[in-house]
């Protein structure tokens, strides 16, 4: 164990001494998991030095939950931390990350959430010391794949990338755009990003966007403690909560995105409205707070920025707000800003690509709209609907705790506000499908909400429990969302993860297509426009119209040639994730598209130009000339 | 003249703060990538501003730590955006427009904490309302 940790810690210290950023980032969690495991078993000796050896044991033998407490944490990160070199990537298939993560790996998770409950059922644990048991939870969640992946995860992050260098590049919006045209309308976050990249001199945002998950997923933890202990003093349920939304949230929008960041801002926004815009005469309100005018300015610095960064949210920003305007909070004026920001936005800059995308908006479909997330089944691959199924349950199963919590705690005093907030964005679903995700957002906005009525089933009351059942329900509970949290989050990364060799094609392939040329592809499941995407057109064959893509299956090499002759220059590349995500998904059938590309080397229409196990790039063979008579 | 005393009085740490956006914009021009301008441009953007206004905005140390990065992000977004608008693409002028921001945040937040230690009561000193 220790030549495995000292051989990572210097690896990458040695690169981040070289002056890579991306090493630097990476050796920090590192040597912070080092140094914790080290101060934890520090503490653990300090804090019991006086007690004899023999004394000792038998208080352990006593009481052994107080010793998976007091060591809980030390152990869970060297058991992470060994874990990390011993999962394979090159293994990777059926079910994602899960089959590969090894059994210290849910070693390291099941000691810590057994630490967690045991510290939050004490009631009288101090703050920082639960806080670092999450932050260790987030670290093995989220940043488990930016140290083992090697390249960015999920193909939106590099899309984002992408668009970020697309604004060091440019000082304009551009509406003639139409790739990931809604990007240059709501474009806060990527001038924000290009802004800081410039300034910092990078060369682009890779060298930080694989650890925005952890990043985002502690940053979340703010607000949430806000919002939960504004509504109960017991704090175990406020850490409970906390940890119930850090394990619920599977569906994967704290990655390199806009809107993490401004789900962060909404939740701020919330959270400072119930602590100081509460109605005058509800019991138990803050008193009269100091400088109420300058929280009012700072919750319109915030609505402000939501405005620009996305589309959807700032919709949610005024369900949100009107939901404490029914519970008598005082922000009539704030969600009067907010809709003219909204408004304002929309009008004055994204009204080009509403316009043009009005017609596939599904206002007021509101079934369709929900149903539209959901794969079909029937034609997906068995995993898939083994990961469908169990991600579905996991929801409903968060679902219902919370009715539970919901139901037990209105004995003791009612919360409408939060009950409000956690049903509000099912108005989501009257506004569009979103693409088809809407229903992972709507879960997404009701998650914070939940996840305190969630934890409000194991304590409706601020009196403390004592019993034996009652110790281990909340531990059995969190080992139980752990891998349903893995299975829904992980269980789809044959899709998410991109290897090095996919990489190094778009590599290969942005460093010879000319300005203007077609880019074709399977699916838009594979890290590409993260550099000058502006440049080029794409197109994804697995993602036309039945009958083209039935032409496609029927005679590949016609069918894409003709698609691809009308451009001066174009390129088709077929990835291993592409591959996946398509047959997966049911979207052509499987062995399909190995059938295509077989067909297309052999084709003398097409002229491989790049190839490794992962990736082969093609394009049309260009007609020799004729020689001079 | 209260004003100037009170600047006078301020802690070290408001001072710090104050200056803190404009040391990171003289770090923007050392090499690019170095790690000292990396980090500086990260660590002020997100929290410089921020930390400045929360002063001023909230007591509370949980929700002064929210709103360190919710405000920082936030006035980021607005000035990088309003940048994009103007067609301006200079990297200079938003870590000074941040800077200036933070500058008279944090000097606000240092002469009301100043006058905050003058008022409260020595030990033994009674006042009388």
């Amino acid at each position: 164990m220790t030549s495995t940790i000292s051989r990572a810690l210097r690896r990458y210290l040695s690169q981040a001494l070289r002056g890579q950023p991306s090493a630097i980032v990476t050796a920090m969690p590192l040597t912070l998991g080092f140094m914790g495991t080290g101060i934890g078993y520090a503490i653990g000796q300090v804090r019991t030095p006086r007690i004899a050896t023999r004394e000792r044991a038998r208080l352990v033998a006593r009481r052994p939950d107080r010793a998976i407490a007091e060591v809980g944490l030390p152990i869970a990160l060297a058991l992470w931390i060994v874990s990390l070199p011993r999962i394979r990537m090159d293994r990777i298939g059926d079910y994602g990350l899960v089959p590969l993560l090894p059994v210290t790996f849910w070693a390291a998770l099941a000691t810590l959430m057994v630490a967690y409950a045991v510290l939050v059922q004490r009631g009288t644990t101090q703050g920082w010391v639960l806080t670092a048991h999450l932050i260790a939870l987030i670290a093995f969640l989220h940043a488990t794949p930016s140290v083992v992946y090697g390249t960015l995860r999920y193909a939106w992050a590099w899309k984002h990338v992408g668009v970020i260098d697309y604004f060091v590049r440019h000082d304009e919006i551009n509406s003639r755009i139409k790739e990931l045209g809604a990007y240059q309308h709501w474009p806060g976050f990527f001038t924000l990003n290009a802004t800081l990249v410039k300034a910092a001199g990078l060369q682009t945002a890779f060298d930080y966007a694989p650890w925005a998950p952890p990043f985002f997923t502690i940053l979340l933890l703010g607000p949430l403690y806000l919002i939960f202990s504004t509504f109960s003093s017991d704090r175990r349920l406020v850490w409970t909560g906390l940890a119930i939304y850090v394990l619920g949230a599977w569906v994967g929008q704290e990655y390199f995105a806009p809107q993490p960041t401004v789900y962060f801002l909404y939740l701020t926004v919330i959270a400072l409205c119930l602590r100081y815009r509460a109605p005058p005469q509800r019991r138990g309100a803050p008193p009269e707070p100091h400088g109420n005018r300058l929280v009012g300015a700072a919750l319109i610095v915030m609505v402000a920025a939501i405005a620009p960064t996305h589309q959807l949210t700032p919709v949610m920003v005024v369900f949100g707000l009107g939901a404490l305007v029914l519970c008598r909070y005082r922000v009539k004026m704030l969600l009067l800003a907010a809709i003219v920001m909204a408004v304002a936005w929309d009008a004055l800059v994204a009204w080009p690509w509403i316009a043009e995308n009005l017609g596939s908006l599904s206002l007021g479909s509101a079934g369709d709209n929900a149903r539209s997330g959901f794969i079909n089944l029937s034609v997906a691959s068995h995993s898939q609907v083994v990961v469908a199924h169990i991600d579905r349950v996991y929801s409903a199963t968060i679902g219902a705790l919370a009715i539970v919590g919901f139901a037990l705690r209105s004995r003791y005093g009612s919360v409408p506000a939060l009950a409000l907030l956690a049903v509000s964005p099912l108005s989501l679903f009257l506004t569009s499908d979103y693409g088809g995700e809407m229903i992972f957002r709507v879960y997404l906005f009701a998650l914070p909400f939940l996840s305190f009525f969630a934890a409000a089933a194991f304590f409706p009351r601020a009196r403390a429990d004592r019993s034996w059942r009652m110790r281990l329900v909340l531990p059995a509970a969190l080992l139980v969302l752990i891998p349903g949290f893995l299975f829904s989050h992980f269980g789809k990364d044959q899709q998410n993860y991109f290897s090095h060799d996919e990489t190094e094609a778009f590599l290969f392939l942005y460093g010879v297509a000319p300005r203007g040329s077609l880019i074709e592809s399977v699916s838009s499941n594979m890290p590409w426009g993260f550099m000058n995407y502006e440049m080029y057109d794409y197109q994804r064959f697995g993602l036309l119209e039945p009958k083209d893509r039935e032409a496609v299956l029927t005679d590949p090499a016609g069918s894409l040639a003709d698609m691809m002759v009308s451009h001066h220059h174009a390129y088709l590349i077929i990835g291993r994730s592409q591959i996946d995500e398509v047959e997966m998904s049911g979207a052509l059938p499987h062995g399909s598209v190995t059938r295509i590309k077989e067909t297309l080397l052999r084709s003398p229409r097409f002229t491989v130009i790049f190839r490794n196990p992962d990736a082969v790039v093609l394009t049309l063979t260009q007609p020799v000339p004729e020689e001079a008579p | 003249m209260i004003v100037l005393r009170h600047v006078r009085m301020m802690r070290l740490r408001y001072w710090l703060l104050a200056v803190f956006g404009w040391v990171t914009l003289a770090l923007t021009y050392l090499p690019a990538g170095t790690p000292v301008r990396v980090t500086a441009v990260y660590l002020f953007g997100l929290a410089g501003p921020g930390l400045a206004i929360a002063g001023l905005v909230v007591r509370d140390v949980a929700e002064r730590c929210v709103l360190t990065v919710a405000i920082s992000a936030s006035l980021g977004v607005l000035i990088s955006v309003a940048m994009t608008l103007l067609h301006n693409d200079s990297t200079a002028l938003p870590i000074a427009a941040l800077a200036a921001v933070t500058t008279v945040a944090a000097t606000l937040w240092g002469i009301r904490s100043s006058r905050d230690t003058r008022a409260e009561p020595a030990d033994g000193e009674v006042i009388v309302r």
